[in-house]
């Protein structure tokens, strides 16, 4: 008969590869994503009619693609892109190649997010920056994205949440991680603990993300 | 310093077009306080946002000192802002900086060394009193505070002319006062010209040294204050004095129910400055005989001129009265209107 804690720390290698695997997926994805998310989420913003940069085209192009990527479901776009991530890592199989379907899906997720949230900047404060004399490149980097950053980090925190799940999605079909573990171990062996020691390690994951994202906003937020 | 020829701006959407702005023209000279003044709707706001091209007019020209915004381009136009400070109803700061660095942010665009936007801030937040305010951000002070910074950073890059859009609207009476009595202070020490729309009569009455006012996109009255307030010509101006100056008299003066109060004749005197200290009113009864009723009074003052309202109700003998309205109407240094005639001059004409 083993004790309660026996059962809790075994596995416990298996489970600390998985875990560094999933943070490295969401860590790397959530990085690149961001950066181009807010390209995305900004371009569209500032591109609308009577905005900074106002261009109906380019616009246009900017939310088909939110729109196009956001419609199709995770499972589906992964499994599409293989080619793609063939072509990009060489593989379709492992972690590496699990980054790219998790940074193709966050990106449109985050143009949204940060599309919203540079909305969220008063009018009346970008018009005082302009008649101050700022240019349009001024203006996005001194007063959009300083002013709406509470509202990204907690927009990007919903991000981060999200890649975590889905993680666990290009675990199902080879992509290692916690998600990876649980269906082959968990599901397939069925082994429960290891089951329920992989949900109770992204609890504590998604736990720890949402609380350091509303602690940062909550640091940044002087309103 | 700022010419305004034939503007007019026209929105236009798929459906129709409104006329926001229509043939106006304005001159205002350096270093005076020039107040526009309208109701709602009556197209302020844009013609103040037409200044710093904020809004595009449909044509026209806008000259501030000597230049023309509407035929820069955009950089050009950018430079020219520098010239023009602005603050704003809703104070519109960056809730992500502090105070300084609020204020701090125009001379950061213009591109000024950090020791010099330094010494710039200290001095600007001197001046609007919140020295000790620096590394507070917008949200801890009051709105009084904030307009306080909003002043102080749209004067950084030393403009020639600030426009204030509204700026004391959402203020307290209070808080008005000493925002007023800053932008007067100003105006006084660095010598700028400032333009500043309201729908507030009193925020005229307090700094301005001139104001046209606006009503349905044209300017239908331009004067000297004390002009205005003295005789306003147009009904809204009217309205907007009176909103000030309150000389209305209640219903039950003006048309009487009983016979016995009809028997005076109602005049309105307005009289300015020297005319003040004349004794108008005992050499009138001392020389037509009548009867004179003061039924209201008001001294003001507007930019430091004493300013009269009297009501007065004059009885007597009709032929007499009538001359002596006639002599009042006759005097060059009081504004007369008879609001009512008594029934003994009416009979007589």
């Amino acid at each position: 008969m083993q004790s309660l804690l026996e059962i809790l720390v075994s596995d416990s290698e298996l489970l600390w590869g998985g875990l560094q695997e999933t943070i490295y997926m969401v860590g790397l994805s959530m990085a690149i994503s961001t950066i181009f998310g807010l390209l995305l989420g900004v371009g569209v913003v500032v591109t609308e009619q009577d905005n900074l940069l106002e261009n109906k085209y380019i616009n246009f192009v900017l939310s088909t693609i939110i729109n196009v990527v956001r419609s199709i479901p995770f499972i589906i776009l992964m499994v599409a892109i293989i080619p793609f991530t063939r072509l990009l890592v060489g593989t379709s199989i492992g972690t590496e190649a699990a980054i790219v379907p998790l940074t193709i899906a966050a990106i449109p997720f985050t143009g949204r997010i940060v599309e919203s949230a540079i909305k969220e900047v008063e009018q009346g404060v970008i018009e005082a920056a302009l008649v101050m004399g700022a240019t349009p490149w001024e203006v996005i980097i001194k007063v959009l994205i300083p002013e709406a950053l509470p509202s990204l980090i907690l927009g990007l925190t919903i991000t981060a949440i999200t890649l975590v799940s889905f993680s666990a999605i290009v675990g199902a079909v080879g992509g290692g991680g916690l998600g990876d573990i649980a269906i082959r171990y968990g599901y397939q062996r069925f082994q429960t603990d290891v089951m329920f020691k992989t949900v109770l390690l992204l609890i504590i994951m998604v736990q720890g993300v949402q609380g350091f994202g509303n602690w940062l906003a909550a640091k940044l937020d002087n309103k | 310093m700022i010419k305004i020829n034939n503007l007019q701006k026209i929105y236009r959407t798929a459906e129709q077009e409104v006329i926001a702005l229509e043939k106006i023209d304005l001159k205002i000279e350096t270093g005076e306080i020039f107040g526009i003044i309208g109701p709602s709707g009556a197209g302020k706001s844009t013609l103040i946002r037409c200044l710093n091209l904020l809004e595009e007019p449909t044509s026209g020209d806008v000259i501030i000192a000597g230049q023309d915004l509407t035929e820069l381009t955009s950089e050009e136009l950018r430079e020219a802002r520098k010239e023009l400070g602005m603050i704003f109803q809703n104070f519109n700061l960056l809730k992500s900086r502090t105070v300084a660095q609020n204020v701090a942010f125009p001379l950061e665009l213009a591109g000024e060394k950090k020791s010099k936007i330094k010494d710039k801030v200290d001095e600007l937040l001197k001046l609007v009193g919140l020295a000790d305010k620096a590394d507070s951000y917008p949200s801890q002070l009051s709105g009084g505070q904030q307009q306080r910074v909003g002043i102080a950073r749209a004067l950084a890059n030393d403009p020639q002319v600030l426009l204030c859009d509204e700026a004391t609207s959402s203020l307290d009476p209070e808080t008005t006062q000493s925002i007023l009595e800053l932008l007067k202070d100003i105006n006084q020490k660095l010598e700028i010209t400032i333009v500043l729309i309201t729908h507030e009569m009193e925020v005229i009455k307090e700094i301005c040294t001139k104001v046209a006012v606006l009503e349905g996109g044209q300017i239908v009255e331009e004067g000297a204050v004390i002009d205005i307030f003295l005789n306003p010509q147009q009904e809204v101006t009217k309205r907007f004095v009176q909103g000030v100056i309150n000389a209305d008299l209640p219903e039950e003066f003006l048309n009487p129910v009983d016979n016995a109060t009809r028997n005076d004749s109602l005049v309105k005197v307005s009289y300015i400055g020297q005319s003040a200290k004349q004794s108008l009113i005992s050499d009138l009864i001392h020389q037509y005989q009548i009867k004179v009723n003061i039924l209201y009074g008001n001294i003001d003052k507007i930019q430091g001129i004493s300013f009269g309202t009297l009501v007065i109700g004059i009885e007597g003998n009709g032929l007499q009265v009538k001359e002596a309205i006639k002599e009042l109407l006759n005097l060059a240094e009081v504004e007369v209107e008879v609001l009512r005639d008594a029934e003994s001059v009416r009979n007589i004409s």
